[in-house]
């Protein structure tokens, strides 16, 4: 594997679509979106370990990387109307004017099978968004149920339509896997945490506190999935020390406490 | 004469447009259900749809395949009015409670990105690579448009060409692209299909820029909403633009913030009805229907034609 090779693919799509995504009047307002890398170097994986990237490749992935930002932007409309009115109005149609690109670069390629794929994968993400916000769960496994839809929908959508059906259960554990780290590091940071507004329900006080249960709840899941992402990196047969700085550690570490857990379980 | 009565004879396929509508919004998720309901039942014009199946009928008319345009196109307006409602902090639309209103933010983003995605499945069905770049151009231009929308609020010292570029961008598209589409999914020669969609370009450009003028001239109780409210809101429309030529009132529009008070906006609105400004706004209203109705004329004769022609007519007309 030639990690040269890996970084251009890399450099070269980040590229494309920060050209696509580029509006000046945006983004001075509002800033450039974030471009999520990890999801990027994990759509790469596939790519990088059959050695092969064509261009049309590289639309695919952009899609999805397009994709992603413009759910991303939205989820940033505020609900309380903390932000300016400008703001707010901005976000929403950057949102909506990045999920039009993902759809023009399909048109013009074209690829209606993969519009109408990850059309449907927009749907249900949204479906599980509104589930998890909006209804009482009951069990831990249904909020896991659609957090890994949340995240990794659009990405299963774009391996299988690319004939790489064999890595999704390992995109949706890392995708997963990272959504829960971001949620400890949001409630962490007092920042709203669904994850844990949810787990609080399951709390009999009112109002709820956050006992230290929840957070071996969380802790157990992490363990969990740390443990189900090794053994299918084992069985995919994925060379993990080649791979594990650019594609694996960054989905292990978390921002509050800087742990790279992964090392430990390798 | 209602509207609706200029395409009757569309009855039984608009009703099944509306079933189709009913089915697309369907969902195991209740709430998103609910929200996407609550906006359907609000109803509306439906134009759009009207506008695929008269270009439609131009050639091979398939309901069961124009319905998915219709539907689509459609399901795109609804996405975008529920993410108007949060960009516009709206409470009321159509005299409902909006969807960000009745629930929140949240469950408006969601809603309209899930219309959207309806919208995109639907459109899936028609396999013509031509439909596909035609409506995800358009998608693209409205959202640069919108976003010109905001960027341009009380730019005093736009002119002419930047507004009609944001009006075609904000409204006309998506005319022209419904009649374009329409006839595509009818498969007519490129020749009909780029005629339509021209005859849907300029009929757009004259209805926005009658709301424009609509926006002066009618009263509170028949727009639902403070006469002058857009240019209350900075948004520099057409008999705006033609007012600021006029030396004594200029000044006046080029002092209105977002703080200007209602008796001073009642005043200035009187102001720019002195001057020529509307009637140089309704002439240039009558122009793109001018040419709009003479895009039609290389048509055969048909109900369709007839139709199109006397909604334009309509459009010109229309008094609220």
């Amino acid at each position: 594997m030639n990690t040269q090779i890996n970084s251009r693919w890399m450099e070269e799509t980040l590229q494309y679509i920060n050209k696509q995504l580029h509006h000046s009047y945006l983004h001075n307002a509002i800033g450039a979106p974030e471009i999520d890398e990890k999801r990027l170097s994990l759509l790469l994986l596939p790519f990088q370990l059959t050695g092969s990237y064509s261009e049309l490749d590289k639309s695919y992935v952009s899609t999805a990387m397009l994709i992603q930002t413009a759910l991303d932007t939205h989820e940033k409309v505020s609900i309380n109307e903390s932000d300016s009115l400008k703001q707010r109005q901005l976000t929403v149609l950057a949102g909506d004017f990045y999920s039009g690109l993902y759809y023009r670069i399909l048109a013009q390629i074209p690829d209606i099978p993969l519009i109408r794929r990850i059309a449907h994968a927009i749907q249900e993400i949204n479906e599980h968004k509104i589930d998890i916000t909006s209804k009482k769960i009951n069990k831990i496994e249904d909020i896991l149920i659609s957090l890994t839809k949340i995240e990794s929908a659009i990405i299963t959508q774009v391996f299988a339509h690319r004939g790489f059906e064999k890595y999704i259960t390992l995109a949706e554990d890392l995708l997963v896997l990272n959504r829960l780290t971001r949620e400890k590091d949001q409630f962490l940071s007092g920042e709203h945490s669904i994850l844990f507004h949810q787990l609080a329900k399951f709390s009999s006080t009112v109002p709820p506190v956050y006992p230290k249960k929840d957070f071996d709840t969380h802790d157990h899941l992490l363990t969990q999935k740390k443990n189900l992402i090794a053994s299918k990196i084992n069985e995919l047969g994925i060379p993990f020390d080649s791979l594990k700085g650019s594609v694996f550690i960054p989905f292990f570490e978390s921002a509050v406490q800087s742990k790279i857990y992964v090392e430990e379980g390798y | 004469m209602k509207l609706k009565m200029l395409y009757s004879f569309l009855k039984t396929d608009i009703d099944e447009i509306e079933k189709e509508l009913n089915l697309a919004i369907e969902s195991d998720t209740a709430l998103l259900k609910d929200a996407s309901l609550h906006l359907l039942q609000a109803g509306g014009k439906r134009i759009r749809p009207v506008f695929v199946l008269l270009s439609a009928k131009t050639g091979e008319y398939d309901i069961h395949v124009i319905k998915n345009v219709a539907v689509a196109l459609e399901l795109i307006h609804m996405a975008s009015l529920v993410h108007d409602d949060v960009i516009d902090d709206a409470e009321l639309r159509r005299g409902r409670t909006t969807i960000k209103a009745q629930w929140d933010n949240q469950v408006a983003m969601y809603t309209g990105d899930y219309m959207f995605a309806r919208a995109l499945d639907y459109m899936t069905i028609i396999e013509e690579p031509v439909a596909h770049r035609i409506l995800s151009h358009a998608i693209v231009e409205l959202c640069i448009g919108e976003i010109a929308q905001i960027e341009d609020k009380y730019r005093f010292d736009q002119n002419l060409r930047d507004y009609l570029r944001r009006i075609k961008r904000k409204t006309a598209l998506l005319i022209a692209v419904s009649c374009q589409l329409g006839a595509v999914a009818g498969k007519v020669p490129e020749e009909v299909h780029t005629r339509l969609y021209r005859f849907g370009y300029y009929v757009g450009m004259a209805y926005q820029i009658t709301d424009d003028i609509l926006d002066f001239t009618s009263s509170e109780e028949e727009l639902g909403k403070p006469a002058g409210g857009d240019l209350m809101q900075g948004n520099i429309t057409l008999p705006v633009l033609y007012a600021l030529d006029n030396k004594q009132v200029a000044p006046k529009i080029m002092s209105v913030q977002e703080n200007t008070q209602k008796e001073e906006m009642t005043h200035l609105i009187d102001e720019i009805l002195s001057t020529d400004a509307i009637q140089k706004s309704a002439h240039l209203s009558q122009l793109y229907l001018k040419k709009a109705l003479k895009e039609l004329d290389a048509l055969p004769p048909s109900k369709a034609k007839k139709s199109l022609r006397d909604i334009a007519l309509f459009i010109g007309k229309r008094k609220y």
